[in-house]
């Protein structure tokens, strides 16, 4: 039986030649005989010189660097820091540009009057002229996105709006909304409420929370929109020259073929009583004789052309 | 992320296992122990603030002796002695040479084995430093601390038993 002592005495060289060439056996004999003789001989001839190893108390030295390490880690960590700012900002930046250049709404701008006028020119070509007082939100960019070009308003303005069949325009104003192609329009802020114009073409004055509760407004006509809903106003009525003389109707009528011809006429089966005396004047302009015939005799009569009128019925009252 | 570097408690681990062996390996070249502890430590923080761009293709405590040796090899430059030293130490090639890591894995070995020793009893200790730094005898030993020769050879024995287990329990083999 090889023990440790015989592994030390083989070291030493203690061992007789027959102990030695059993030793040897012994060693030959497992790997794990050989790991222990190895370890011994590893340990036994690092003892030479091992009175210059100085040994440390690790707890005691790594309690010393463990200062710097603080410190150091945090400014190892500062790169990293700033790598994940870096790399937060350029997202956001990142998002910043999409929402910027992709952005669904386009970005509106406001203009506010207070003792003066201004105008705003649209970048549709549309224009509006803004009263004193009055405040406009309009828009200054559009995408492939937008369907219909928006405004928000109040106070007193004319909107002379660009056509574009495929954009209509929508005016914003209180509770009401304006919905046009192109045309020529006026916003009044009334005391009832709300006063829109049409000068030109047609426009859809609507309450904003109910669009079916509407009025289409032709061109000249005009509506107030309040509290109790959309109501036209009717002109008010010409002013009747009171001044002329009773004239027969033939003479009348002759005198008006006489000068305006192209553009005065009777209809067919006209009910027109020539004998019977009107009062007019006829020195003034053929629009004029036939509002004063309107409010002084029985008449009516149609336009055939932007200046020509055909009368169907005129006699005395 | 390397062994033991994944975070302070690995690195305290790795610095507890391996600042022994690098300064008295550094002190093997200097003959200065505040130089060698201070050029340890140096590497150590050096290690732990570079340890994200590291790329270590040998087994940490190799390297961290690399960028000691390295670490030592500065030092005599920056104090001009770069002549003298370079006697001993004229690569500094990362490169770790077959020699020097023999070298490497002897201080480990040695700082194992007298914290070994260390950890046996007084008695046992310095029978086993007589018989192998004194280079006295069984028979002295036993004379000199007035013991039997049986009792010399058992604590030798025992010595070598002991040591043996601290070096498994510890992973030093």
């Amino acid at each position: 039986m090889i023990d440790l002592k015989n592994i030390l005495d083989y070291l030493n060289g203690n061992l007789s030649e027959a102990e030695e060439e059993r030793f040897l056996l012994w060693l030959d004999s497992s790997d794990a005989n050989k790991e222990d003789f190895e370890f011994m001989q590893h340990v036994y001839k690092s003892s030479e010189g091992l009175d210059k190893v100085k040994i440390f108390d690790e707890d005691k030295e790594w309690a010393k660097i463990e200062g710097k390490l603080d410190n150091t880690q945090t400014k190892s960590l500062t790169p990293r820091i700033l790598r994940v700012i870096a790399v937060a900002a350029s997202i956001l930046l990142f998002g910043f540009v999409i929402h910027y250049f992709f952005k669904q709404e386009p970005y509106y701008r406001e203009l506010v009057t207070k003792d003066n006028l201004d105008t705003v020119k649209l970048i549709d070509g549309s224009k509006v002229y803004l009263g004193k007082n009055s405040k406009i939100k309009y828009f200054i960019r559009q995408d492939k996105k937008t369907n219909r070009r928006y405004v928000e308003f109040e106070g007193n303005a004319t909107f002379d709006i660009a056509h574009n069949k495929d954009l209509p325009f929508v005016v914003k104003v209180g509770d009401a909304g304006i919905d046009v192609l192109g045309t020529v329009f006026k916003i009044d802020k009334v005391s009832a409420g709300i006063g829109v114009e049409n000068m030109q073409g047609l426009i859809n004055l609507f309450e904003w929370k109910n669009a079916s509760n509407n009025l289409i407004l032709k061109q000249g006509d005009k509506a107030v929109f309040t509290n109790d809903g959309i109501r036209k106003v009717l002109p008010k009525p010409k002013k009747v020259n009171l001044s002329g003389k009773y004239y027969k109707v033939e003479d009348v009528l002759d005198y008006l073929f006489d000068k305006y011809d192209a553009r005065m006429s009777t209809a067919p089966y006209a009910d027109i009583a020539m004998e019977d005396k009107v009062f007019v004047d006829i020195n003034q302009s053929l629009e004029n004789i036939l509002s004063q015939l309107d409010t002084t005799a029985v008449l009516k009569y149609r336009r055939t052309c932007r200046n020509c009128f055909e009368i169907s019925i005129l006699k005395s009252k | 992320m390397t062994k033991g570097l994944e975070n302070k408690e690995g690195f305290k681990t790795l610095y507890k296992e391996t600042y022994g062996p690098l300064v008295n390996y550094a002190y093997s070249k200097t003959n200065d122990w505040e130089l060698s502890k201070e050029i340890v430590q140096n590497t150590f923080v050096r290690f732990w603030n570079k340890r994200n761009d590291i790329n270590i293709r040998t087994s940490v405590k190799s390297y961290l002796f690399s960028m000691v040796r390295n670490g030592i090899i500065d030092h005599y430059r920056k104090e001009k002695n770069i002549d003298d030293f370079e006697a001993i130490q004229n690569n500094k090639n990362l490169v770790i040479e077959p020699d020097e890591i023999s070298i490497q894995n002897e201080y480990k070995f040695k700082y194992g084995l007298k914290k070994a020793l260390s950890s046996l009893k007084e008695k046992r200790r310095r029978i086993f430093e007589l018989s192998k730094f004194e280079g006295l005898t069984y028979k002295e030993i036993a004379q000199y601390l007035n013991i039997s020769e049986r009792t010399v050879e058992d604590n030798i024995a025992k010595a070598f038993k002991e040591i043996r287990n601290y070096f498994y329990t510890n992973n030093l083999i």
